[in-house]
C-alpha cells in the first residue's frame, strides 16, 4: 500500500509537469466541473458535457488509458457522427469558442483541469470551425498552452467530443 | 549389411553362453577366455560394414542391428554390454545429433522420437560401456528414418452475407473464396502449410475469366442471369511431401429479379431543433440492368420535415421546432429498374435547444477538406456551419431579443443605457443578449476622444499577490489620458460613467472570445453593425488586450505576457505587457 502510494505521488511529476501562474488558484479547479461518474464532466455554467478522454483513449479506474487517436479534421468529424457515449447520442466536435472555454488558461503543459481531464495531450485538438478565408485550413486549439491556430485539414491532431447540455 | 550383423551376434551369443558356464568359480582363467573368444570373433567378420563391437580394455559392447523406422514414432535403442565388473554404465550418442532419453544409465535402453522429415534420413548411434574398472567398450547402429506423409486437406471458407441463407448469393456479387485454412498436419512449417494451391470451377457459367487461379483465395464476381444458378469450384492443395487433397463448394446464385439492391439509411443521431440532420445514405445493386436506382427519403412525422433533395442519396434535413424531445425516423427507400424495392432507416432525436450563454462563431459556410462553400457538405458531417445558433437562426428557428449577424443577438444601448431602436441615432455601448455582457464601442480612429480606436496601451495590472504588473507607462502607446495603459483606462471610463455604468473592466479571454465573428472573410472579425471602428488598423493584426496573464514563456515566476486577441483574423496570443493594443472594456454579463 505504501508503494502504492508513492507511485500515485510520483507519477504525475514524471509525465506532466503542469506549470501554472503564481497566483493560479488549484482549489478552484475542484469545483469547475460536475463528475457525471460516467467518463463525462459537465460544464455547468455554459451547459456543456465533455467526454474526460480524447477520442482513441479509454475511461477505466478514474483516468484515461490508452493512446489518443490522431486524426484529420474530416475522419475526427465522421467519427464524431453519431458516436454513442455514456448512453447518450448527441456527441460532437465542439466549436471554436467551445473549445476555447475548456482551457485552463492560467496553465501550460497541459493547458487544461487535469483533476477532470487527465492524461490529455499537451498538444493540438480539432474544433468543428473551418477557416472562412482559408479553404486549406480549419482553427485547432493547442493544449500546451490555449493558444488557437489553423491548421491544415489534412494534418492528424487529437480530438475530444462535447454535447450540449439538455 | 543385417545378415552380417546378424552373424556377429550369433557368435556374440555363443561367447555369451561359454561365459555364463565358466563365471564365478574360475575368476584367472575368464579373463583370458574373453580375449581368446575376443579376438576370434573379430577375426572372423572383419571387414563387415555394419557393428564395430570392439575390445578396448576388456568391455564387449552391441549396439543391436541397424534398424528401419518411420518418422514421428518413439523407438527403443537396446544394447548389451559386459566388462571386468557386473555394474556398467551405458551411454548413447548420435550424429546427426537428436535427444535421446536415457532414464537407466545402467542398462542400455533408451529412447528417442524419429524425427520429422520429409526424405530418408540416416542416424548413427553409439553405445558405449564402461565399467566400474573404468574400461569402456563401443558399437554403433544405423536408424534410417522414413518419411511417412499425412495428406493435406483443402478447405473454403466463403463470407456469407447478413440475412441471407449461407451459400446463396446475388447476381453480379464480388465473392472472396478463401483456401487459407487449409492444413497439412505434418508440414515442416506450421506458418505456411501449404505447397500450392489451385482452383477450378468445374460447374455452372463461367466466372473466371483472367482471374488469377493460384492463390489461397479466389476473387470473382457471381454470374448475372435471368434464372437461378449454381456454380462449384474445386480447391486443390499440395502439401510439402507432394501431397494433395481436393475440396469443392458449390454457391447458389440468385437470378437478375431475385437480386435486390441495398439500402443504408446511415447513423442515428441526435440534434437541436433547426440544426442539420445528416441523411447520408448508401444504395447500390450488383446487376447493372437494373440501374438506376431511384432513391427518396421520408420522414415519419405529420408535421412536414423539410428534407432538401428527398431523392438525393446524400442529403439533410432541418430539425423542426420542438418543445420537448422528439423522435424522428427518416427512411431511405430504394428501387431499382425492375421494381425492386428496399428500405432502411435511422432514428433522430430533436431536442428543444436549451438557453446558454455562449455566443457560436458566426460560420455558416461549410468546408470539406480543401473548400469553403455554401450548401450541405455531406461527407463533413456535424461541422460548426451544420451545428448551433448560427444556422439555427439561417433556418429561421431561433427569435432573439436584439438583431446581429447569425446567431448574434446585439442590443444598442445610448449614452445613458437606454436601448437604441434605431442605430441611425448613434449608440455607445452594446448588450449582447445571449452572453448578457455589456461592450464599449470604439469611436473612430480619427476621434480624439476617450474611445477613439486610434488609442492604444499598454497592459498594467497592479497585483498585491507578487504577481508581475507591467509597467506604468511604455513610448509606444498613445491615448488622451496620462499614462496609456489597461489600468489608467478603466478607471477614465468609470470615472466617466459610459453609459450610466461605472463598474467597466477588462475582459477575460473567453468574454473577449464571444462577440469574434469567425464567419467574416474580410479581415473585420465581429459583426460591424454594432461594433464599427475595431479594425480600423494599426497595423495588419488588430490586438486588443484581455484580463488574463499567460503563464506560457514565464520569466521564473512572473508573468511577463498577457493574451490578447487580433479582430483581423480571430487568432489569440500572448504578448508582452509592454505591448501597445486595443482596449474594449466590458461590465456586467450573466
Amino acid at each position: 500500500m505504501k508503494t502504492l502510494l508513492v507511485l500515485i505521488f510520483l507519477f504525475p511529476c514524471l509525465v506532466a509537469a503542469q506549470t501554472c501562474l503564481s497566483d493560479f488558484d488549484s482549489t478552484a479547479q475542484e469545483t469547475e466541473f460536475t463528475d457525471n461518474g460516467d467518463g463525462t464532466a459537465t460544464d455547468e455554467e455554459l451547459g456543456l458535457i465533455w467526454m474526460r478522454c480524447s477520442i482513441g483513449q479509454t475511461w477505466e479506474n478514474e483516468t484515461c488509458t490508452g493512446d489518443g487517436l490522431e486524426l484529420t479534421w474530416q475522419e475526427a468529424l465522421l467519427v464524431a457522427h453519431g458516436y454513442e457515449f455514456a448512453n447518450t447520442l448527441g456527441w460532437r466536435l465542439p466549436n471554436m469558442k467551445e473549445l476555447a472555454s475548456l482551457t485552463e488558461r492560467s496553465c501550460v503543459r497541459p493547458a487544461i483541469n487535469e483533476l477532470f481531464f487527465p492524461n490529455t495531450y499537451s498538444d493540438d485538438y480539432w474544433t468543428s470551425t473551418p477557416s472562412v478565408v482559408d479553404p486549406q485550413r480549419a482553427w485547432v486549439i493547442a493544449f500546451f498552452n490555449s493558444s488557437n491556430a489553423l491548421k491544415d485539414k489534412n494534418l492528424t491532431v487529437f480530438t475530444r467530443l462535447v454535447r450540449t447540455a439538455d | 549389411m543385417s545378415i552380417i550383423r546378424a552373424g556377429i551376434y550369433s557368435a556374440y551369443a555363443m561367447f555369451m553362453n561359454i561365459f555364463r558356464l565358466i563365471n564365478a568359480p574360475m575368476k584367472p582363467v575368464r579373463h583370458f577366455i574373453i580375449l581368446f573368444f575376443g579376438i576370434a570373433i573379430f577375426q572372423g567378420c572383419s571387414g563387415g560394414s555394419g557393428g564395430n563391437n570392439s575390445t578396448i580394455g576388456s568391455v564387449l559392447v552391441n549396439a543391436g542391428a541397424d534398424q528401419s523406422v518411420s518418422e514421428q514414432t518413439e523407438v527403443t535403442l537396446t544394447g548389451q554390454g559386459s566388462g571386468e565388473t557386473d555394474a556398467l554404465t551405458f551411454s548413447w550418442s548420435v550424429a546427426p545429433s537428436l535427444d535421446i532419453t536415457h532414464a537407466d544409465t545402467t542398462v542400455a535402453t533408451a529412447i528417442f522420437t524419429a524425427p520429422i522429415t520429409t526424405e530418408v534420413v540416416s542416424y548413427t548411434f553409439t553405445l558405449t560401456v564402461t565399467d566400474g574398472e573404468g574400461n569402456s567398450g563401443s558399437d554403433t547402429v544405423e536408424y534410417l528414418i522414413n518419411p511417412v506423409n499425412v495428406l493435406p486437406s483443402a478447405y473454403i471458407e466463403v463470407v456469407t452475407i447478413d440475412d441471407f441463407n449461407s451459400n446463396v448469393f446475388p447476381a453480379g456479387y464480388n465473392i472472396v473464396l478463401d483456401g487459407s485454412e487449409s492444413d497439412d498436419p505434418d508440414t515442416a512449417d506450421e506458418s505456411n502449410p501449404i505447397a500450392a494451391y489451385s482452383w477450378q470451377q468445374t460447374a455452372g457459367e463461367s466466372v473466371l475469366d483472367n482471374i488469377s487461379t493460384l492463390g489461397d483465395t479466389l476473387t470473382f464476381n457471381t454470374p448475372i442471369l435471368a434464372d437461378t444458378n449454381t456454380i462449384t469450384f474445386a480447391l486443390t492443395v499440395t502439401d510439402d511431401e507432394g501431397a494433395e487433397d481436393t475440396e469443392t463448394i458449390t454457391l447458389n446464385v440468385q437470378s437478375i429479379q431475385q437480386t435486390l439492391p441495398t439500402a443504408d439509411a446511415g447513423l442515428d443521431h441526435e440534434v437541436f431543433s433547426g440544426e442539420s440532420i445528416v441523411l447520408n445514405g448508401l444504395a447500390n445493386t450488383t446487376v447493372d440492368s437494373s440501374t438506376p436506382l431511384v432513391i427518396n427519403w421520408v420522414s415519419d412525422t405529420l408535421d412536414t420535415v423539410y428534407i432538401d433533395s428527398a431523392s438525393s442519396i446524400q442529403t439533410f434535413a432541418i430539425a423542426p421546432l420542438v418543445t420537448e424531445e422528439l423522435s424522428l425516423t427518416f427512411t431511405l427507400e430504394v428501387e431499382d429498374a425492375i421494381a425492386n424495392h428496399v428500405e432502411d432507416s435511422i432514428t433522430v432525436n430533436v431536442l428543444p435547444l436549451p438557453i446558454q450563454p455562449l455566443n457560436d462563431t458566426g460560420v455558416i459556410l461549410q468546408a470539406t477538406s480543401t473548400t469553403v462553400a455554401e450548401g450541405h457538405q455531406a461527407d463533413y458531417p456535424g461541422q460548426d456551419g451544420q451545428r448551433g445558433q448560427d444556422i439555427i437562426n439561417i433556418n429561421d428557428i431561433s427569435t432573439k431579443a436584439g438583431r446581429g449577424q447569425q446567431g448574434f443577438d446585439f442590443t444598442a444601448l445610448d449614452e445613458i443605457g437606454d436601448e437604441v431602436d434605431d442605430i441611425s441615432q448613434g449608440w455607445r455601448c452594446v448588450r449582447d443578449n445571449i452572453t448578457g455582457l455589456i461592450w464599449e464601442v470604439k469611436t473612430a480612429v480619427t476621434e480624439t476622444d476617450l474611445h477613439s480606436s486610434n488609442h492604444s496601451y499598454n497592459w498594467y495590472q497592479i497585483e498585491d499577490d507578487g504577481e508581475y504588473s507591467g509597467e506604468e507607462s511604455v513610448d509606444e502607446t498613445s491615448c488622451s489620458g496620462t499614462n496609456c495603459n489597461t489600468t489608467e483606462y478603466v478607471e477614465d471610463v468609470n470615472e466617466a460613467g459610459l453609459c450610466n455604468f461605472r463598474d467597466w473592466r477588462l475582459p477575460t479571454h473567453d468574454e473577449l472570445l464571444s462577440i469574434v465573428h469567425y464567419g467574416k472573410d474580410d479581415g473585420q472579425m465581429v459583426d460591424t453593425e454594432y461594433f464599427p471602428n475595431t479594425t480600423e488598423s494599426l497595423g495588419t493584426e488588430v490586438w486588443y488586450w484581455t484580463t488574463e496573464s499567460s503563464a506560457d514563456g514565464m520569466s521564473g515566476t512572473e508573468a511577463h505576457a498577457s493574451w490578447a486577441i487580433d479582430f483581423a483574423s480571430g487568432n489569440d496570443n500572448f504578448l508582452l505587457k509592454s505591448t501597445a493594443a486595443r482596449i474594449r472594456l466590458v461590465r456586467a454579463g450573466r
